[in-house]
């Protein structure tokens, strides 16, 4: 066999394994970025699990059949199918995800208009009151999530620690907006829950840090 | 085929990956093949080891969540959720509309795996018959 031979082969093997429509593959999201998306709805859908099961609460898509995430995070587009969360038949909250939530401190500056980079950031799945839209306040915000599908490292603490510290000030035992899960009181106010999905068993390590200022460290593996 | 032939050979894997949008491995398998003093033996097996994990991580993965959003994520129309779509957003600027990337739309890579393993063992066939001649 010849090195044109076997290019050929490979050529047509690419060609039969993704059909006619190159162009659809070549669509498809590099295999880090599937991981990371998977794992946001894997989250999504443990967290509507457990907001069933331990809270009595359901969760229904706003619109369609199809579960859908956004690549990058923005301000709250409500053209989009979000996640409505009831209870006796009424929307009590909604859970979006890749939300841009604006920082405690840029409402300690007077919100000043417009917002730079540092007036926000990104949280992979948030939960908020109903008709939220725009830029989610922090003081709005009843659970934060960050999703890993990594490993989980000591920088990706601090990281969290900064976003907790931009979402609340520390304050002890303040009723959240939930009987017992995420958590029915918080150190923290606004008493946001605050938590971090990972596929990590060793995220579990940071937990007395965290459960100090009200973050929890849930070990969730695709299993 | 000589080793260059197979650092060629692996590069022009590496360009169909790259240009099907798993442009991840190009530079990955690329550089590993570069640096191995033994690429032929080396590259066969990288390449059965890239495609492996392309076909199982993420079909395992999306069915897993279907099977868990479907149960606990109801629709207004009462059936269970059929898809996972990535829309493709760049920060504030949505995008609404345009391109929506199907993670169910991803290929089997179950075929192009098995073919790539039978293409490997030919070459290794063929490169153990040249060196015993």
């Amino acid at each position: 066999m010849t090195a044109a031979e076997a290019k050929r082969r490979i050529s047509r093997a690419f060609g039969k394994a993704f059909g006619p429509g190159a162009a659809q593959a070549g669509g498809l999201l590099a295999l880090g970025d599937v991981l990371g998306k998977l794992y946001e709805a894997y989250v999504l859908a443990a967290i509507a699990r457990d907001l069933r099961t331990k809270e009595g609460l359901t969760a229904t898509l706003s619109t369609g059949t199809k579960l859908c995430l956004k690549t990058g995070g923005g301000p709250i587009n409500r053209t989009y199918p979000h996640i409505d969360i009831q209870y006796q038949g009424t929307t009590v909250a909604e859970l979006w995800t890749d939300v841009f939530v604006t920082t405690m401190s840029w409402a300690r500056r007077g919100r000043p208009t417009p917002c730079q980079a540092c007036d926000y950031h990104e949280l992979d799945v948030v939960m908020v009151p109903p008709d939220t839209t725009g830029l989610a306040a922090h003081d709005c915000v009843l659970i934060a999530v960050e999703c890993k599908a990594t490993s989980y490292e000591k920088h990706l603490l601090r990281q969290i620690l900064g976003v907790r510290r931009e979402l609340s000030l520390l304050r002890d035992g303040v009723a959240t907006s939930f009987c017992s899960w995420p958590r029915a009181y918080v150190p923290a106010l606004p008493p946001s829950c605050l938590m971090v999905y990972s596929t990590d068993p060793a995220v579990s390590q940071w937990g007395p840090a965290g459960d100090a200022f009200g973050i929890d460290f849930v070990h969730c593996p695709i299993v | 085929v000589t080793s260059e032939d197979h650092r060629a050979i692996v590069e022009h894997v590496a360009t169909q990956l790259s240009a099907h949008g798993l442009a991840f491995v190009h530079t990955d398998a690329v550089s590993r093949a570069r640096r191995s003093e033994r690429s032929r033996d080396y590259c066969v097996v990288y390449l059965r080891a890239v495609a492996d994990q392309l076909a199982f991580r993420s079909r395992r993965a999306f069915q897993h969540t279907l099977a868990l959003a479907g149960e606990y994520i109801g629709t207004p129309s009462g059936l269970r959720i059929d898809d996972v779509v990535v829309t493709v957003t760049s920060g504030e600027s949505d995008l609404i509309g345009g391109d929506r990337v199907s993670l169910q739309s991803a290929p089997d890579l179950s075929v192009l795996v098995s073919t790539l393993r039978a293409l490997a063992e030919d070459v290794e066939r063929d490169g153990s018959a040249e060196s015993r001649s």
